[in-house]
């Protein structure tokens, strides 16, 4: 059976180009970078050498990226460690549609006596911004926003969110997690004040990611210990894991002109093919276009459950991802599926499909005959 | 996979419905989710595709079955994972969703 793996959103394939500078920091070059002889300094500095990389990528300047865990913990601390740094403004406006680690972090927050606004999304998965608008005040600590949404593909108008932020001298955090590699990002065009990324979506390792702070941003260390990353966060360095993020990310923009012309044509090709073939099939998010990611096709179909469909085509070679989460004890639909008010018939069955660079077009035709024989199995 | 099954003892119906949704022994989710995910505390979306596996392999069995009465003394192996008092001594029939 071949298999076709079609959820490039969850994670991506780590570039043989980014594996082979990893493997030496795994092997003969193992020295703690904090320590002081000669291998150890040389892996400082080839630290700092990713971390020039991963500045580049997005024009920010090298101090102005701390190297984290992963987007869950850079999200974290960008949240967390700036709510920490200005105890006297409380209250944190997030939108109804972001990642678990941004929903979670502002739930905690909350319980610390922090308030949270949670802005509505339309059905296209658009947050209004005349109301982001009305609810900026004098307390309002900061805004964070998902700039490319993972479940639904929907690109906000980050620019737009950023000048009106701005203008009332409030803070802004993007999570690019899914952006970073398909939109060309400049951090000083946009004006972001913080911004997070994570290496596993851009053909890097797993377990690394990245937080862009502004300089002036000042943000309070929420993992504490040694002076490593300019004292803001403890701990030995995930040395192959950096060096693997710098690769990974001067290759994504080094390719991205051709990664966005390959994802157009997946994004194109399939979707005509599934209109075609599904007369009862609905996009999610946003429109094909700049709005949305430009690897992204999320549908629900009617008749059918998203875990079943998910079972179906795992059997036959297609990997996938549903919009669906565990609640108490039963499945139910996301957050997301349910924050955009998607007809209440189609909830249960949301299926997202997502390209990468190791897609192939000709598959197409295939792949689509494996969701007929899946669906047909299910509807018989 | 929408098939529905019928599980009786005499003239007592002990089980109708989804083959999907049929009683399955806690000690089979908690050993399979172990097998399959390392979890024995598994969440309901890895309980479920448990539970997807198992069936898949139930109807492999009983495919050629379907629409007949099957006396389960013959395969109390196959229906051991079924949470239903004596299931060696039931009968089951197998439709498929009109």
């Amino acid at each position: 059976m071949k298999p076709y793996y079609l959820d490039y959103a969850s994670t991506t394939p780590i570039d043989k180009r980014v594996l082979s500078e990893m493997i030496p920091y795994l092997k003969e070059r193992y020295h703690n970078p904090s320590s002081m002889h000669l291998s150890a300094i040389a892996n400082k500095k080839a630290i700092n050498e990713a971390r020039e990389k991963v500045a580049r990528a997005i024009g920010a300047t090298p101090k102005e990226i701390l190297f984290t865990s992963g987007g869950t913990e850079a999200i974290n601390f960008a949240i967390k460690g700036f709510a920490l740094k200005h105890p006297n403004k409380k209250v944190i406006i997030t939108t109804a549609i972001e990642h678990k680690a941004t929903l979670k972090t502002v739930a905690f927050l909350e319980t610390l006596g922090y308030q949270a606004i949670y802005l509505s999304a339309d059905k296209e998965g658009f947050i209004d911004l005349e109301e982001l608008n009305n609810h900026l005040n004098e307390d309002t600590l900061m805004v964070s926003i998902v700039y490319a949404n993972n479940e639904i593909g929907t690109v906000q108008d980050v620019e737009a969110i950023i000048r009106m932020c701005h203008e009332k001298k409030i803070v802004v955090h993007l999570d690019a997690v899914q952006a970073f590699g398909q939109i060309p990002i400049d951090v000083k065009a946009l004006d972001v004040d913080l911004m997070t990324l994570s290496s596993h979506k851009f053909y890097g390792p797993k377990g690394v990611g990245a937080l862009y702070v502004k300089t002036g941003i000042e943000l309070e260390p929420i993992i504490h210990g040694g002076s490593h990353e300019n004292n803001l966060r403890a701990g030995t360095e995930n040395l192959s894991g950096i060096i693997g993020m710098g690769k990974a990310a001067e290759l994504v923009i080094a390719e991205l002109a051709s990664i966005q012309k390959h994802y157009r044509e997946l994004q194109a090709d399939f979707h005509a093919r599934m209109i075609e073939t599904f007369p009862d099939v609905k996009l999610i998010g946003a429109p094909l276009g700049e709005k949305r990611s430009f690897n992204h096709l999320s549908y629900s179909f009617t008749g059918i459950k998203g875990h079943e469909l998910h079972y179906q085509l795992a059997k036959l070679g297609i990997s996938v991802s549903t919009g669906s989460a565990c609640s108490a004890n039963e499945i139910t639909p996301s957050h997301v599926v349910q924050a955009i008010h998607l007809e209440e018939e189609r909830q249960p069955c949301v299926i997202r499909i997502t390209f990468g660079k190791y897609s192939k077009l000709k598959d197409h035709p295939q792949i689509i005959r494996l969701f007929q024989k899946a669906i047909t199995e299910l509807k018989a | 996979m929408r098939h529905q099954v019928t599980i009786f003892k005499d003239n007592d119906i002990l089980y109708e419905g989804y083959l999907i949704e049929i009683p399955i022994k806690e000690d089979v989710l908690t050993a399979w989710s172990s097998d399959l995910f390392g979890d024995p505390d598994p969440c309901i979306i890895h309980q479920t595709y448990v539970r997807e596996k198992l069936i898949d392999l139930f109807l492999k069995t009983f495919k050629k079955h379907l629409n007949e009465t099957i006396i389960l003394k013959n395969y109390q192996q196959e229906v051991a994972f079924i949470n239903i008092e004596n299931i060696e001594n039931c009968q089951m029939i197998i439709r498929r969703k009109k």
